[in-house]
């Protein structure tokens, strides 16, 4: 009699009262991301813990001796006394000089060469081959033809300058002709275009070349810092203690600059999401 | 029968390369009449949108506006498109104003303009949303507040409503109708659905398939809003059916 009424209703029923439906409680989201990256972190560490104990040689980084090789650093200061801080400041001023000028350049030169096409396919041959010469290999000129800052800045330019340029060149014939049009419609000039149209459009680009050429800044930095004059700066540091083969001080020197190259592209990250909020709906 | 002055002429014929995708069109558009072109996809029409609208020239020919060239910087023209035209960066509120900005339009003028104009469309509430934010027929809803917050010479849909589903589609057609009966405008709507233009339309031509041709036009005098299943109603869109189907035939040849 129960069964025959039940039949088919497709509704779960327990002593004839429409069950209740209990939502599991949830744990936000974001603390489920910092679990989920500790946990990625304490595995990190067994791996580390585990390599370190089964390997022979002597040089070999140990969680112990960076901890105090960090340690030592921090208050101590590196062999000619200068801090940990004075190294991080020293080369994100330079990242950020090359930086920089490889975000005003590349936008510009992105920019018009993507609104007049004929310049880049004129240009092509002598752009892409320069394009694809790593910064390194451009060390011997710089050492030869530059001092001091403007080493520095250059190599971390070349790092970063390509990148944003080809963003910015590729993302303006993507820019979609119906919103173009749009605008010309309703009487918009070649000017009412670019600024209502292509450079709103383009920007959460020129944001993504900006952070993919700020990465590629802070990873030119050792090689900028190799050839540079200067005895502070990240990159400095790791070679300084790279000549002692004091290699728990060198991975110091390659944490600082992992973090702060994570810091600051978590930054531009963060600044992206809350300017671009139209792309997609905000879950965090 | 045309209703008061002469608006627009047309008389192009477009190719684009080697293509003839227009072939001889000569037609006549009055003012405030709701004039629909009618023809299969493909056929053209959006590039007869294109070309009406200034935004295309004429490989031959051309169109006059009120006797001059048609030119979007001089003549207040309105474009609603067949695909999303909302610009994703802008609100709804900011979205229809991009035209009233371009315009030199602004201050307590524009935003009551624009106020005005989303109440009509029954978009007050979501003024602040994104386009992401909202549906399909939202969307369309948006370009249509836009083109019509513009004081305009002319206004083309572009088969506005082809890619909304059924219902949204009908309360859209009722929605233009009753517009376009509070704010008197010439009007040039395209489309591929037979009921949707004669439901609509003051007076419509039928096209033949690429290279499209004038096949018929049509006088259509029933008052409006249009009963679709009224017998009139039905025998002239059986017609103008029956008529697609010879043009069909007679085009399948030479595909």
């Amino acid at each position: 009699m129960a069964n025959t009424e039940l039949a088919g209703t497709g509704v779960g029923q327990l002593n004839g009262n429409p069950r209740q439906i209990v939502k599991p409680r949830r744990i936000p989201r974001r603390l489920k991301i910092y679990g989920y990256n500790l946990i990625t972190l304490g595995i990190f560490f067994l791996v580390w813990y585990g390599i370190q104990s089964s390997t022979t040689s002597s040089y070999f980084p140990t969680i112990g001796g960076v901890e105090r090789a960090a340690i030592g650093l921090v208050t101590r200061g590196d062999i000619q006394g200068f801090s940990l801080v004075q190294h991080a400041w020293a080369s994100s001023v330079r990242v950020f000089a090359g930086f920089g000028l490889a975000l005003v350049m590349g936008v510009t030169l992105g920019l018009l060469m993507g609104l007049y096409p004929f310049i880049y396919e004129n240009s092509k041959v002598i752009i892409e081959p320069i394009r694809f010469i790593p910064p390194i290999a451009w060390i011997p000129m710089s050492m030869v033809l530059l001092r001091g800052f403007t080493r520095y800045v250059f190599i971390i330019w070349v790092g970063a300058f390509f990148p944003i340029f080809i963003s910015v060149l590729t993302s303006i014939p993507r820019v979609e002709t119906i919103l173009k049009d749009s605008v010309k419609v309703y009487g918009g000039s070649r000017w009412d275009i670019l600024k209502r149209i292509v450079i709103p459009s383009v920007t959460p680009e020129i944001l993504a070349g900006a952070r993919i050429g700020l990465g590629d800044s802070w990873m030119c930095i050792v090689a900028a810092e190799m050839i540079g004059g200067e005895p502070i700066g990240a990159g400095r540091l790791i070679l300084k203690y790279a000549d002692l083969l004091n290699m728990n001080a060198v991975v110091v020197g390659m944490i600082l600059i992992g973090i702060i190259g994570f810091a600051c592209n978590e930054l531009v990250l963060q600044i992206e999401k809350r300017l671009f909020r139209w792309r997609s709906q905000i879950t965090l | 029968m045309p209703v008061g002055k002469l608006k627009i002429e047309i008389d192009v014929a477009h190719s684009y390369d080697s293509l003839m995708v227009l072939d001889h069109m000569q037609f006549d558009v009055y003012e405030n009449e709701f004039f629909c072109i009618l023809g299969p996809s493909g056929c053209g029409k959006t590039t007869m949108a294109n070309l009406i609208a200034g935004l295309l020239k004429p490989s031959v020919g051309s169109v006059k506006l009120d006797g001059e060239l048609v030119n979007p910087q001089k003549h207040n023209i309105s474009y609603v498109f067949q695909a999303r035209s909302c610009l994703p960066w802008r609100t709804v509120k900011d979205n229809v104003r991009i035209a009233l900005e371009i315009k030199g339009i602004s201050g307590p003028i524009a935003e009551e303009k624009i106020a005005n104009v989303l109440q009509i469309v029954g978009l007050q509430g979501f003024a602040d949303y994104y386009p992401n934010q909202i549906s399909g027929g939202m969307k369309q809803r948006v370009a249509i507040a836009r083109a019509f917050c513009v004081e305009g010479d002319l206004l083309i849909l572009d088969e506005p409503f082809s890619s909304l589903d059924a219902q949204t589609r009908y309360v859209m057609q009722m929605e233009v109708l009753k517009i376009c009966e509070k704010m008197k405008r010439t009007v040039i709507f395209i489309t591929n659905n037979i009921e949707e233009s004669v439901f609509l339309a003051d007076r419509l031509i039928v096209l033949s398939s690429v290279p499209a041709r004038i096949i018929k036009e049509i006088n259509v005098k029933f008052s409006k809003p249009r009963n679709v299943t009224h017998p009139d109603f039905l025998q002239l869109r059986t017609s103008i059916s029956n008529l697609s189907e010879i043009a069909q035939d007679a085009a399948g040849g030479s595909r």
